[in-house]
């Protein structure tokens, strides 16, 4: 009886005391983050590593792990494992010849089916780092096929394209755009403080702070706000009404003072306004007209 | 005959408790349609609905009651935690910002994506994660960005401004190819950082207003302010990293990873360049260390455990899971001075489990809700939701240092003194990624004592070593009804020794 109790007692317990397999333990502490039995996640697959390298490349495998170059263009370069011991390299090794016997790996069989962007319901705003623009940019889808980015950092429109595409954010690089852009804004600032009754064209600078502070959606569509010093500006991005349009709706709180965007662009569309006189690119503003302004970019 | 049925009942007993499911019921959480299923934040809201935010970049909200979800909010850029406002807003940090999500129309749907702060850099380098917020009771966030990692180099258009101190910008161009990378990466150090505030925790206020809080970190995916205003920060094992550590954070504080330091004030040096000695007298130890492939790999979020008429463990503790290993750690936090310390104990050592244990929120009811991710790493996808049967388990509640030796302290009395094997190590802070466990000794308990009620084991060990990390099996040790005690394998990180 008093056998028969201990033997049970010790059963539950023997999780973590159960016999590893030679080499098993190193490789779950160094590898197994990485290295999947026959799948790729982060490094190839343990089958795929026991092909390149069989039980006579031991050598090669415990030097490949000491000091690592990049082999798949598509993978993270492993780190250096020279702080593993030898011995557990090659205990590593064999674990892995060990654990792969007899397995096969189905060519791009993936651990997770990828991720399938759904379609989504446009217009549709996305947080993504997009190409020239800064990484904390906004992709807006618009219903009419036409996109825009749209730069937090900078606190301006940057560009307008063709395309629907809503999968725009990833960790690894820039969105990459369906099309090139067909209205590229290229002032280095946007929004100049003009002479309230000079229309000739000079202006100088704001310098207070310009602050990112977010978007509403208004039927879908973001309305995006900024401060300009005590100066606040919001920025709708919509379709337009004729085809192939984006029209920007500008509410300017807090101003005194005329204003002159700065619109210079290239690509093949035409910009108007609808307040205001819009001459090669800048558009000046009394402080009344920028209170509440429309601009409309229709692709050529 | 008496014999077998004897033996009949002592094996009913007996198997019952031998498995952590016969004290916790997991089960899978349906999914919404049309989202990538990694989670990167889950809170439950006061109406005891479950807010999730999706790598895809919704947050959706799911009525335990009705079993459907709806969506709040969506766009955001890898949102990777979230939480509840007394006005019903959600707070997520996504790539790029902290974002304040409010319904200003209360369809159910938020509206207003309002920007909290975004006063911290990027170089669109893929390791730049960022993670929280949390909370402290005076309503300050807290955030923590991991620092770039150099599989890669930086994007032509960064949000800066970059500092010039160390490998210079162009260098760092992916733009300039795979052979330029490979000819540099060297000498930027494995993770960087070099626009603000890359590895750095950072406070910021409700209005927005930020400050660095703590330097020194790697990839802190795991962060927690406790009901006692403590804030908690997991981190991975890597360069500086000999083995994942739990840090107890204070104000100012360095966590030992080099990169960082550029963004305190006046700093000029290359961290690289800084002896190994100097940056030890700098960095506060971990209070909890999890040994790389045993306990964790990639420690997740800590919780505050609840009351445990709801969940089985006792309050005071907390809940923190990993990449890859199929089960959570209770951490039991000791205060030794002014130092933080504790030990952690596997929990929930479970197939069903899975890993990938990413984000935690405790529903009204006790239910743990479990998001898990992978981000093409170790882990998993989907939500699991743990519920406590009601009988506790077996377990160490309390593990105390002793000038000489170690109280352990059980919920029910032990039938008899376990065996117990002791060992206790160290990492090598260094440069290299990781660390071989060094200094390994096995410990020979001078005496092990078992108080009358069988609840307080007190071990006497020869002599107690700072900045060792004591691993403590206990074997064999059941409850007076042969009930198994549930994590059995207690890590207690000795920053300080108990005086005299």
């Amino acid at each position: 009886m008093k056998h028969l109790w201990s033997f049970l007692l010790i059963l539950p317990l023997a999780a973590e005391d159960k016999v590893p397999l030679p080499g098993e333990q190193p490789f779950k502490t160094n590898c197994a983050a990485c290295h999947m039995l026959a799948s790729v996640v982060v490094g190839p697959s343990l089958v795929a590593l026991a092909k390149t390298y069989p039980k006579d490349k031991q050598e090669e495998f415990t030097a490949w792990a000491k000091t690592p170059g990049k082999k798949n263009t598509n993978m993270i370069q492993m780190p250096s494992m020279a702080h593993v011991p030898e011995a557990d390299l090659g205990g590593i090794h064999t674990y892995i010849l060990s654990v792969t016997d007899g397995i096969k790996e189905k060519p791009g069989k993936a651990l997770y089916p990828k991720f399938k962007e759904p379609k989504r319901q446009l217009p549709y705003v996305v947080r993504a780092s997009m190409p020239d623009s800064s990484p904390a940019s906004v992709g807006v889808v618009l219903e009419n096929g036409l996109s825009v980015c749209w730069d937090t950092e900078a606190c301006r429109f940057r560009y307008a394209y063709v395309g629907n595409k809503t999968n725009l954010f990833s960790i690894w690089r820039p969105a990459s755009l369906p099309k090139k852009p067909y209205f590229i804004e290229t002032a280095d600032v946007l929004i100049h403080s003009a002479t309230s009754d000079d229309k000739l064209g000079i202006f100088f600078p704001i310098t207070a702070k310009l602050q990112f502070r977010g978007y509403r959606l208004v039927d879908k569509n973001p309305e995006f706000y900024y401060t300009l010093g005590s100066i606040e500006i919001r920025e709708l991005i919509a379709a337009g009404k004729d085809p192939e349009s984006v029209i920007r709706r500008f509410t300017v709180t807090n101003v005194d003072r005329s204003l002159l965007f700065d619109l210079s662009h290239k690509g093949k569309a035409t910009l108007s306004s609808d307040k205001g006189i819009l001459k090669d690119g800048r558009l000046t503003l009394t402080a009344e007209e920028a209170k509440f302004f429309t601009l409309t970019i229709i692709k050529k | 005959m008496n014999r077998l049925l004897l033996s009949l009942l002592a094996t009913t007993a007996l198997s019952f408790g031998k498995d952590w499911q016969d004290y916790y019921q997991i089960e899978s959480v349906p999914l919404p349609a049309g989202v990538d299923n990694q989670i990167g934040g889950i809170t439950t809201l006061r109406d005891g609905r479950i807010a999730t935010c999706f790598n895809s970049g919704e947050i959706q909200i799911f009525s335990p009651e009705t079993k459907t979800w709806s969506l709040f909010a969506q766009g955001l850029s890898l949102p990777l935690g979230v939480i509840e406002e007394e006005d019903g807003s959600l707070v997520t940090m996504q790539w790029a910002e902290l974002t304040r999500l409010r319904d200003t129309d209360k369809d159910g749907v938020a509206d207003l994506y309002e920007t909290v702060c975004n006063d911290f850099g990027l170089t669109g380098n893929y390791h730049e994660f960022a993670y929280g917020p949390t909370r402290d009771s005076k309503g300050n966030f807290y955030v923590s960005l991991n620092a770039a990692s150099n599989g890669e180099g930086i994007q032509d258009r960064i949000r800066g401004p970059w500092i010039d101190i160390g490998l210079d910008r162009e260098s760092h161009l992916a733009s300039k190819g795979e052979d330029n990378w490979q000819k540099n990466k060297g000498k930027t150090g494995r993770m960087y950082s070099r626009v603000p505030y890359r590895g750095c925790v950072l406070k910021i206020t409700r209005k927005g207003r930020s400050s660095v809080f703590a330097y020194g970190f790697r990839s802190p995916d795991g962060i927690h302010v406790d009901k006692n205003d403590r804030l908690w920060i997991t981190d991975n094992q890597g360069d500086w990293r000999g083995t994942s550590p739990l840090y107890h954070v204070t104000e100012g504080g360095f966590y030992g990873h080099p990169a960082s330091l550029v963004w305190k004030k006046n700093w000029t040096r290359d961290p690289l360049k800084v002896p190994v000695e100097e940056l030890e007298s700098m960095r506060t130890p971990a209070a909890g260390l999890f040994p790389q492939g045993e306990l964790a790999n990639s420690p997740t979020q800590p919780i505050d455990t609840i009351s445990p008429k709801l969940f089985g463990l006792p309050e005071g503790e907390l809940l923190i899971g990993d990449m890859n290993q199929k089960h959570l750690i209770r951490f039991l936090p000791e205060k030794i001075g002014d130092v933080m310390q504790g030990a952690l104990i596997p929990f929930l050592v479970s197939p069903d489990l899975g890993m990938g244990n990413h984000r935690f929120s405790f529903d009204q009811k006790g239910g743990l809700w479990i998001g898990k991710t992978h981000i093409k790493w170790a882990g998993d996808e989907g939500i699991k939701k743990v519920t406590f049967k009601g009988q506790q388990p077996l377990l160490a509640t309390g593990v105390s240092l002793l000038k000489d030796g170690f109280k352990v302290t059980f919920n029910r009395g032990l039938k008899e003194i376990p065996q117990l094997e002791i060992s206790r190590h160290t990492y090598r802070y260094q440069k290299k990624y990781g660390s071989p466990k060094v200094d390994l000794k096995k410990v020979k308990a001078a005496q092990a004592l078992l108080s009358d009620d069988g609840k307080v084991l007190t071990v006497k060990l020869p002599e107690i070593t700072e900045r060792r990390l004591y691993t403590i099996k206990v074997k064999g040790a059941v409850d007076t009804e042969g009930h198994p005690l549930m994590g059995d394998v207690l890590r207690y990180n000795v920053v300080k020794k108990r005086g005299e």
